[in-house]
């Protein structure tokens, strides 16, 4: 019958719980190292996101204000082409050569306020210049209103983005300070090791054993991010 | 003789555990190494996206100001010349005294009935100006190498890679901590040996799997 000398049983406990905890140490590491480039990833993925949606929401905004900006010239030009010409109809009524010179200026007129539009993507028959055009303002106060919300929408998407980039850089950088714990913990298990069975030794797992606890708490705090 | 035979099977089985134990920590930390390459991979693409992004968006803003800068000067001569036209319709003599004179002029002495497009192409015939096909046409210009959404979608697959191949890690790590167990109970080395390489192989294959997919 074997007979386990109390010294020796004492060295393997300590040898048993030393091997233990840096397996379990291994494990929670592996776990962390997951957590933090996770973390990294979404945080590079959703930072990116929002700087593009950034310039998106200004590339649109200041395309969008170039295209307003074009039609309400135009509208403009049109408006004045297209009443003036009216007038000096009216005007040149009494007069038979001045009227036929009216007749052609609004005939030049509409063709022209018809292309201005046009060149603005509005499309408008030549007929039907001036009625059409309370429904041309009221198109171009709707493109101005989109673009508006727009350019909103795309300011709040952009900082949504952020504060998830925010979010996710608080969760890795919880993530490493674990990792920090687990690497002290990781060095006082070699300390042990050295040390071997003692009260020093029994400190430093101790110690390293706390440190795997405080790693594995902080990783579990770092989810509730 | 009979004391030294048991101490070297101790010795060759502590042995065995150690080797594994060294293979299940570096697969472990190399493993972790690819996914961090794979991440920083992904990074990168996601920034150059961005790069490419304020570079194309800035060429959309300045192609669109050039096109709309040309339209005043495209379509400068229109009111003139359907005036000439409208009023060459008339047939009245006094429209030569008028302001389009030189168009009615030009129009009367070559035989024209009809207007014909100037600028073209971007100024239709009936004048107006393509702002649409000159923005294209000025796009299409451009040298933007490689487009934001391809460098997006690259660096969303390193990133799905580094992901797969981060998951590996646990295996392996779970690999280590079953060869400790060996160490630590001699009861149940063998099985517990086995699992471990079981479970570093299991890591290497998803690894190759995820990473290279």
């Amino acid at each position: 019958m074997d007979v386990e000398l109390p010294e020796t049983a004492g060295r393997d406990r300590f040898e048993r719980t030393v091997t233990l905890l840096i397996g379990v140490a291994t494990v929670l590491a592996a776990l962390l190292v997951n957590l933090e480039l996770s973390s990294h990833r979404r945080e590079a993925r959703a930072s990116s996101e929002g700087s593009r949606l950034a310039v998106s929401a200004f590339r649109t905004m200041t395309t969008g204000s170039l295209d307003v900006g074009a039609k309400t010239t135009a509208l403009v030009r049109v408006s004045d082409l297209a009443f003036n010409s009216r007038a000096h109809v009216i005007a040149a009524k009494s007069d038979f050569q001045m009227s036929l010179l009216a007749k052609a200026e609004v005939g030049s007129a509409d063709r022209s306020a018809a292309a201005y539009l046009r060149t603005v993507g509005f499309t408008v028959p030549v007929s039907q210049l001036v009625q059409s055009l309370s429904g041309v303002q009221t198109q171009l106060l709707g493109a101005a209103a989109d673009r508006e919300r727009r350019f909103a929408d795309g300011v709040t998407q952009s900082n949504e983005q952020v504060d998830r980039a925010d979010r996710y850089a608080r969760r890795g950088s919880r993530a490493t300070l674990a990792l920090a714990f687990l690497a002290s913990a990781g060095a006082l298990f070699g300390l042990a090791a050295v040390l071997r069975a003692g009260r020093a030794g029994w400190v430093a797992v101790g110690t390293g054993a706390l440190g795997v606890i405080a790693a594995a708490a902080v990783g579990v705090s770092t989810l509730l991010l | 003789m009979s004391e030294q035979a048991p101490t070297a099977a101790t010795e060759a089985q502590d042995t065995r555990v150690a080797v594994v134990l060294a293979i299940a920590a570096i697969v472990a930390a190399a493993l972790a190494a690819w996914a961090t390459l794979l991440t920083g991979s992904a990074d990168d693409h996601w920034q150059r996206a961005i790069r490419s992004e304020v570079r194309v968006s800035a060429n959309v803003v300045n192609d669109t100001i050039t096109a709309y800068d040309q339209v005043p000067l495209a379509e400068a001569t229109i009111e003139h010349r359907f005036a000439a036209a409208e009023l060459a319709k008339t047939g009245a003599p006094l429209m030569r005294t008028t302001f389009p004179a030189v168009y009615v002029n030009w129009f009367l002495e070559n035989g024209e009935q009809e207007l014909k497009p100037n600028e073209a192409p971007w100024v239709r015939s009936d004048g107006s100006f393509d702002v649409a096909g000159r923005i294209a046409a000025l796009r299409g210009r451009e040298t933007e190498g490689v487009p934001p959404p391809t460098l997006r979608a690259q660096g969303d697959a390193d990133a799905h890679r580094a992901w797969l191949v981060g998951l590996a890690i646990l295996p392996a790590a779970v690999g280590f901590l079953a060869a400790a167990t060996a160490r630590a109970f001699p009861r149940v080395r063998a099985p517990a040996l086995a699992v471990a390489l079981a479970l570093v192989l299991l890591a290497i294959v998803a690894a190759l799997i995820g990473g290279t997919s």
